[in-house]
């Protein structure tokens, strides 16, 4: 959930943190960024089409400020003029809106079986994208090199200038620590943990692709790659439930991404529905993603003989199967396969539980379900969510708004670029900082959420 | 993912391109569902889908040029087939393998959608209604199952004695909602009214709402390409079905039987059916 920034830490001798944030909308007028040109520059993201007068109200600046730094910022191609607004009477308005194509970024999910890349323009908006199979036994060292070879093929695949690209997202299921990587990339791959114990695979990726990179857990990535596609509105405390191979959550509070201390805040995968219920992976008993994630409703499903058949399901072991066999499941259930839908269902009502409590905890305005689950198995499960919500806590102050995002099949993908554009481009200031005490390092254990 | 998978090279990739504006975002759960179908077959013979996006058919072209002359796909997957569509001359030229997803042109390779018997299914479900007046808000007139769509309603309308009018929509919301009032506000209003896509249908009942009509009481609506969007919307949409993974799978099928070298034979996706939600409904008598 946080960052190494090994650039800044041969520059600068110390190893500091890339910031990520941005404001939540146009009128968000105390813009968190490092720099005015920052915050105009998000102001300007954010409305998808502004004038000048509109900067002024979105960023507190003076009109003065805004026509210096909107001319720097078409100076330098990454702002261009659009048209005009409306006329209101009086003299009419240039509108300013981002130059798209001036600005690449890619965005790697690496997860459990298949490794998703999508290549982003400066406004976040998926340009490429293509999967490969996932990291499985393999040396670090290959996998770095590996993903460092398919970057250029996808930039050469959509016939962008290589100068173009402003860096690398690189998220991956949490959780995290602060001394760097405790687990492997791949479920299923316990004697190989070894060898990813502690590897720097941002630093080793910084250093084979000689561009920016930053490492983030996926579930909070797909919060902010939400956040930047407008999917939260004006809420300004949202989180995206993802549903990947396990269950987790990102948290974005007055438009910045929430952390936690160790970058492992809205583990959702890991709050406790059942207090005898089974034991978790994690260690605990009665997580949501034990009682009701995607590995235990595959399972139920497989027991079930004539469902397995019915609708094809694999034998296969390991994350990818799970993956594969619960969009088997979601598109059964979509379709009104009974027993699909009731084991949907089942899960839905633990996870809308989950939901409620993280909602209560933070009081949540708006919720938006992502990820691969969610794309799949979104309609079950988003009815079953609203309906719980409906009971929170919160409700005579403000109804809570569940959603399904848009761009849930890749949205940690989508999610990884937005961290990196958001990084070089739109820097939030250093008092938003993540704890100085973190270390580089994600470290993704086994059979981890997302 | 295969083992075999692992040790491919980055470039063994099947190439798609989707053309379209920005703004039709909504465009994304389709395909991406039905790319994940043509991954699930692909992957277990170590291979990839490139999906390209960009603003038109120039750019389209164009990528295909660029993907030929760097060997960065095997074979190319075509979608969304137009009426005087250069896009297979241009790709046969370049040597790259197509696989069209819809009506072919000429004998290149296709999975087809049988477009005439889902609008037969859609007419004789509101027909069996009792709806006379059907109005139909389409997708661009120069999709080649735009005007199928369109041909089979007329064929189909005609013999029943019902009245059919169709507008070209775009296919995004806006138009949707726009074409839905343009038909409300018209001498003679259709009692229901079939949308090509998901984003057209929502926007459209939501209009009709707002205008105060009880759906389906006072108005019948059918959708097309039955989504979450569909599912959610209040009250769900009825809507006319296609397994759009299976579609992907077959599409994917084809393109593992070309690249093997062996004989293509046309595929066909199962007939969509109506997915009876509760947009659908006898039509009122003071509107007949």
């Amino acid at each position: 959930m946080f960052a190494a920034s090994w650039r800044s830490a041969m520059l600068g001798g110390a190893i500091g943190r890339r910031y990520r944030g941005a404001v939540s909308g146009p009128r968000a007028n105390k813009a968190p960024h490092a720099s005015s040109k920052a915050a105009v520059l998000d102001a300007i993201r954010a409305a998808g089409t502004i004038s000048r007068v509109g900067l002024i109200d979105a960023t507190g600046f003076t009109a003065p400020t805004i026509s210096n730094l909107v001319r720097k910022l078409i100076d330098e191609g990454l702002v261009v003029e659009t048209g005009h607004a409306e006329s209101t009477g009086g003299k009419r308005r240039v509108l300013l809106q981002l130059n798209h194509a001036a600005r690449y970024a890619v965005g790697v999910h690496l997860d459990h079986g298949v490794v998703t890349y999508v290549l982003t323009d400066l406004a976040g908006v998926v340009v490429a994208r293509i999967c490969r199979p996932g990291a499985r036994a393999e040396e670090p060292s290959t996998v770095v090199s590996r993903i460092a070879a398919e970057i250029p093929t996808l930039i050469d695949s959509v016939g962008v200038d290589r100068a173009r690209l402003v860096g690398v997202g690189l998220v991956f299921p949490g959780p995290l620590t602060g001394r760097g990587i405790t687990g492997t990339v791949d479920a299923g791959a316990e004697s190989e943990s070894r060898q990813w114990r502690g590897f720097p695979l941002g630093a080793a990726l910084e250093q084979t692709t000689a561009l920016p990179v930053v490492v983030d857990n996926d579930a909070t990535a797909a919060a902010l790659g939400e956040h930047w596609a407008g999917g939260f509105g004006t809420a300004s405390a949202a989180a995206a439930l993802y549903l990947g191979s396990g269950i987790g959550a990102g948290l974005v509070i007055n438009g910045i991404t929430y952390r936690g201390p160790s970058g492992n805040a809205g583990e959702l995968g890991h709050v406790c529905v059942q207090a005898d219920g089974p034991r978790c992976w994690c260690g605990a008993r009665g997580c949501v993603e034990a009682v009701a994630g995607p590995a235990t409703v595959v399972a139920a499903a497989r027991a079930d003989p004539g469902l397995a058949r019915a609708i094809g399901l694999s034998a296969g072991g390991g994350a990818a199967a799970v993956a594969r066999d619960f969009a088997a499941i979601g598109r059964a259930a979509r379709r009104g396969e009974g027993r699909a839908l009731a084991l949907c269902e089942e899960s839905a009502r633990y996870v809308a539980a989950a939901a409620r409590t993280l909602a209560n905890v933070m009081d949540l305005e708006v919720i938006v379900l992502t990820g691969p689950g969610f794309a799949v198995a979104g309609s079950v499960y988003l009815p079953v969510v609203r309906q719980e919500l409906h009971a929170v806590f919160s409700r005579t102050a403000h109804p809570v708004d569940v959603r399904l995002s848009r761009s849930a099949a890749t949205a940690s993908a989508v999610g990884a670029a937005a961290l990196v554009l958001e990084s070089e481009l739109v820097p939030l200031s250093r008092g938003l900082r993540v704890s100085e005490s973190l270390g580089g390092e994600l470290a993704p254990l086994t059979g981890s959420s997302g | 993912m295969s083992r075999d998978g692992d040790e491919m090279s980055a470039t063994s990739a099947v190439g798609l391109v989707l053309a379209r504006a920005p703004r039709l975002l909504g465009a994304e759960p389709f395909f991406m569902e039905f790319i994940a179908g043509i991954e699930e077959r692909l992957a277990e013979r170590g291979r990839s889908v490139l999906l390209h996006i960009v603003a038109d058919h120039a750019a389209e072209v164009a990528a295909y040029r660029r993907w030929a002359r760097q060997r960065l796909v095997d074979a190319v997957v075509l979608v969304n087939p137009t009426a005087e569509d250069s896009r297979p001359q241009v790709l046969h030229e370049l040597g790259l393998p197509v696989v069209v997803a819809g009506d072919p042109d000429g004998d290149t390779p296709a999975v087809r959608r049988d477009d005439v018997g889902s609008v037969r299914a859609a007419v004789a479900h509101l027909a069996g209604l009792g709806h006379r007046r059907i109005a139909r808000v389409s997708g661009p007139d120069t999709l080649r199952h735009t005007r199928t769509r369109t041909a089979a309603l007329l064929a189909a309308a005609g013999p029943a004695g019902i009245d059919a009018v169709v507008l070209a929509g775009d296919y995004s919301a806006e138009s949707g909602a726009a074409l839905t009032a343009r038909l409300l506000d018209s001498a003679a209003p259709p009692s229901a009214i079939i949308y090509d896509n998901d984003l057209m249908a929502v926007a459209g009942l939501n209009l009709a709402k707002e205008l105060g009509l009880r759906i389906p009481r006072d108005l019948s609506l059918l959708a097309w390409d039955d989504s979450s969007l569909c599912r959610l919307a209040s009250p769900p949409l009825t809507t006319m079905s296609l397994d759009v993974h299976r579609f992907g799978e077959l599409v994917a099928r084809s393109v593992l039987a070309l690249l093997d070298g062996e004989p293509v034979r046309e595929r066909w996706c199962p007939t969509e059916t109506v997915v009876v939600r509760q947009t659908t409904a006898p039509p009122s008598t003071d509107l007949t």
